[in-house]
């Protein structure tokens, strides 16, 4: 048996069999299971059981089936999970792995850059051995303000020369932080150019910073290394200006030779040179140099900040300053990576201090006060305050000078005029009457100016003299000297009205006095050169804030525009609406008058609350209508005894739209009677009942019936035999019966009438027993007259078809 | 309109009354011999075991498959024809 089965499956028929054995095979199985025992079973499974039949056995028992096998595996699938979560599943792994691997990168990272270091180290130690003398005179020197100089030029050019280059040799070390990283860990590949040693120079210089020279090798890397992360920056730029500071040293690095001798001895020299560090070693901070002192600190802090800024300067160990240093080189990317605005300022700035001269390069220890507090996380915020800073030193001291400016104003031609008079030793003590009498006249000019006395400027004669200490002949010689100096400023007056006195007059003419020039005090001077900077900066704003305020004003200006104007078109479009409402219900209705006053549309649609806000727009919408719509027209029109101002729709709408309940008309078929197979070739009765011709709840009209008696004659026109139709008008479905002269003509109203939509309804049809239509409808046995329409003008039917919205065609009655 | 096809519309146009089971959408000339040899020579035959089954598609398809043969879209089309028909008179 078996093995006739096998040969059989052999065969060909292997799907087929196969199926069959599993059937009986689950039947055989499932045989014990019962119905009850089957629907439990799929119940529990959450199946909804329908009822289990011959037929539908199989399908359930299969059903179960898949069922069983699908718990299963979701109870394996669950154990698996378990296993997979003890055993540290794959993707625990190999998270913890990358985890892992990330840790161990890191430590790569520090500790590839200490051996760096140290293997750095070490030939700078040679190299620094190998050093000349200049050299170690060089490392000697005391950190002092003025060689604090020195290690920002060479830094500078370093970095300057640097400023073009961004590319590095190929990192082979495994700190891949930055560019610079990298670099520093390939000293030899230093040999792009000296420029370059030099910020590396620098930048150990800087990083370092109270370290003694025995430290100096570590710190030297470190500051190197820094450096160099940041000269990727192209921060290389900000240094530039500190050229002109130190001549001296500059020779002494001005490296041709790349080397990490260079380096080391640069980086010896600077570091000797760095002051102390040791505020600024712990707090660098990248772009947020918090100076603790002025404003000038700012300003050297900012210059350098960015060479800087990478210096990790801390005594601890390399392996803190590295982290700090990877996190800095980080920003440091970013920083370099954004338009890097702030180096534009600071390099600005600098340019500005250094032809100043006003400080002297304490900057690189100043500079060194960043915190490495700052995360790379915070790196946004630093990018930012980076940016704030520079500009806000900027702006103080331009603020700063233009003070200086106009205090310098009020006095310079003060100073000039005295300095002018002590230039002539002719008569000193002419002079020393003229100056006296100057001074006396300036403090009262002075006076008026600062106190705002309303005391006069012009003194007379003798106040002055008074005041003025003189011999009465030296008096007249200063007159006379004022006289002849007119660029001193200082006036003589014939009398009180102001009148000067004319070079030909006598001087004895002289009655009143008066300097041009006051003399200011300090503080006056420095309040009005305040106020005059004040009222200057405070114009600038208040000029800006007006263009802003004006450009605020246009914005919501035309936002206000905008939405007057979406309110209008929507209440176009509401107008609109009600208008065409307004103009079929009067169409239906001929108490209705077709045009509609504006104001009642205008109450209609808008609620009494929003009159008067809308009052506008409303005027707006009626413009618009009377201009730019074609189907409304303005009449005036007497209502209710007013003259009202109305609309009145003038486009005539086509009935055959759909909510317009097309009335009852004939849309089609909806297949194909002909040819149908359900048709009967022979009508077995005269009698026809038609369903779904009408639904009497929403008949409204008299005599709808006879429209329906109607539409079926016209429907049938050509068929000359109906005898009676008869509309059951308390019909919910819609029945109407027929009764035709000869079964043939039943047949053909059948044919007509069958599957044809009416006023959106589909029409069936039926053959009845003669018998039951006689039962029904007694008096209609004896008709014989056919019937004939109402009336002679089609209601129900057009000679275009309609265009049909349902889902059959009515032209392609093709039989699949 | 829908992507149904004539047969479809046909059937589901009217009251299937007497008509075949070749009417059904998705149901041709070798699926529905296969069918009248089973015993379903009618439509609604084929209805009354899809009502039986609840008008439950995996179940219907999977009924249709067991017994004739028909595919996912042979079954696809018929059932979808049935539950139409179902919606429109039933």
């Amino acid at each position: 048996m078996y093995l006739s089965d096998r040969r059989r499956l052999d065969c060909g028929f292997n799907k087929l069999k196969i199926d069959l054995l599993h059937l009986t095979w689950d039947n055989m199985k499932e045989n014990a299971l019962t119905d009850a025992d089957l629907r439990r079973e799929l119940k529990m499974l959450g199946q909804n059981v329908g009822p289990i039949t011959s037929s539908t056995r199989a399908i359930y028992l299969k059903k179960l089936a898949k069922l069983k096998e699908q718990s299963k595996e979701r109870d394996k699938t669950m154990s698996a999970n378990n296993d997979f979560q003890r055993n540290g599943n794959r993707s625990g792994n190999s998270s913890s792995n990358s985890h892992s691997m990330k840790q161990t990168t890191v430590t790569r990272h520090t500790f590839g850059f200490s051996s760096d270091e140290s293997d750095n180290n070490d030939d700078l130690m040679k190299l620094k051995r190998t050093s000349s003398r200049g050299r170690g005179k060089q490392v000697k020197q005391k950190p002092t303000t003025g060689t604090t100089e020195k290690p920002a030029h060479p830094r500078v050019r370093g970095l300057s020369g640097r400023s073009g280059q961004v590319k590095r040799t190929p990192n082979t070390s495994p700190l891949h932080i930055t560019n610079g990283y990298s670099d520093d860990s390939d000293e030899e590949k230093l040999s792009s150019s000296g420029s370059w040693i030099e910020v590396t120079s620098v930048d150990t210089s800087t990083g370092t910073s109270p370290h003694s020279a025995s430290k100096s090798g570590t710190q030297k890397m470190l500051s190197r290394r820094s450096l160099r992360k940041q000269s990727t920056c192209g921060n290389v730029s900000t240094a530039f200006n500190f050229s002109p500071g130190a001549p001296g040293q500059s020779s002494a690095f001005n490296f041709s030779t790349p080397g990490s001798m260079d380096n080391s001895t640069a980086a010896d020299a600077i570091f000797a040179n760095s002051p102390q560090n040791t505020t600024s070693s712990r707090n660098f901070m990248l772009g947020h140099g918090e100076p603790a002192n002025g404003g000038s600190e700012i300003l050297r802090r900012r210059v350098l900040k960015r060479p800087f800024t990478q210096a990790t300067i801390s005594d601890e160990e390399t392996m803190a300053d590295e982290h700090i240093l990877q996190n800095n080189a980080e920003i440091k990317t970013e920083q370099c990576r954004q338009p890097s605005k702030g180096n534009i300022f600071v390099r600005f700035f600098s340019y500005i201090r250094s032809t100043r001269q006003a400080e002297n390069f304490q900057v690189p220890d100043s500079n060194n006060s960043f915190a490495p507090s700052e995360q790379p996380t915070s790196s946004s915020w630093s990018l930012h305050c980076s940016m704030l800073l520079p500009i806000c030193t900027i702006i103080f001291f331009i603020v700063l000078g233009l003070l200086y400016v106009t205090m310098r104003s009020d006095d310079a031609m003060a100073r000039r005029a005295l300095e002018y008079t002590t230039e002539e030793r002719e008569a000193n003590k002419t002079m020393f009457v003229v100056n006296s009498i100057y001074e006396v006249l300036a403090k009262a000019a002075g006076d008026r100016v600062c106190n705002y006395t309303n005391a006069p400027s012009i003194l007379s004669v003798d106040e002055v003299k008074l005041s003025v200490k003189h011999d009465e002949g030296y008096w007249q010689k200063a007159l006379k000297m004022i006289h002849e100096h007119p660029e001193w400023k200082l006036l003589l007056y014939k009398n009180e009205d102001g009148m000067l006195v004319e070079k030909d007059d006598g001087l004895y003419n002289v009655q009143y006095m008066e300097s041009e020039q006051p003399m200011l005090p300090t503080l006056c001077r420095f309040y009005r050169a305040v106020e005059k900077v004040i009222f200057r900066v405070g114009i600038i704003l208040s000029g800006g804030l007006c263009v802003w305020l004006l450009i605020l004003c246009r914005q919501y200006q035309t936002r206000k525009q905008e939405e007057e104007k979406q309110m209008m078109y929507t209440l176009v479009e509401k107008i609109l609406d009600v208008l065409k409402n307004h103009y079929e219900s009067s169409r239906n209705d001929d108490e209705i008058e077709p045009y509609l006053p504006i104001i009642h549309a205008r109450d209609t649609i808008i609620p009494p609350q929003e009159r008067s806000k809308k009052a506008r727009a409303w005027e707006k919408a009626v413009q618009f209508l009377s201009a730019s719509e074609s189907r409304i027209r303005v009449e005036t029109q007497r209502m209710a005894g007013e003259d009202f101002r109305v609309w009145r729709w003038i486009q005539v709408i086509s009935p055959d739209r759909r909510h317009q309940a097309p009335g009852r008309v004939w849309q089609g078929e909806a297949f194909d009677t002909s040819r149908s197979i359900n048709t009967v070739t022979v009508s077995p009765t005269p009698c026809l009942k038609i369903r779904n011709m009408f639904d009497p709840e929403s008949e409204k009209d008299e005599d709808w019936h006879i429209q329906v008696q109607d539409s079926i004659l016209e429907k049938c026109a050509d068929n000359n035999e109906i005898l009676s139709i008869v509309v059951e008008k308390s019909s919910k479905e819609g029945v109407v019966y027929v009764k035709c002269g000869s079964c043939a003509a039943a047949g053909c109203a059948f044919r007509a009438l069958h599957g044809s939509w009416f006023d959106g309804r589909l029409v069936t049809v039926k053959f009845i027993k003669l018998q039951r239509y006689h039962t029904r409808y007694p008096d209609t046995v004896n008709c014989t007259t056919p019937m004939k329409p109402s009336s002679k003008k089609p209601v129900s039917t057009f000679s275009p078809p309609p265009p049909v919205p349902a889902a059959f065609t009515t032209s392609t009655p093709l039989r699949s | 309109m829908s992507s149904t096809s004539q047969k479809h519309k046909e059937f589901v146009g009217e009251p299937m009354g007497e008509k075949g089971v070749r009417e059904i959408a998705g149901i041709g000339e070798v699926l529905g011999k296969r069918l009248t040899d089973k015993g379903y020579d009618k439509a609604y035959v084929v209805l009354g075991q899809f009502l039986i089954l609840k008008k439950n598609e995996e179940l219907f398809l999977d009924w249709m498959k067991e017994e004739v043969g028909a595919n996912k879209k042979q079954g696809g089309d018929a059932y979808s024809c049935l539950k139409q028909w179902c919606e429109a008179f039933l």
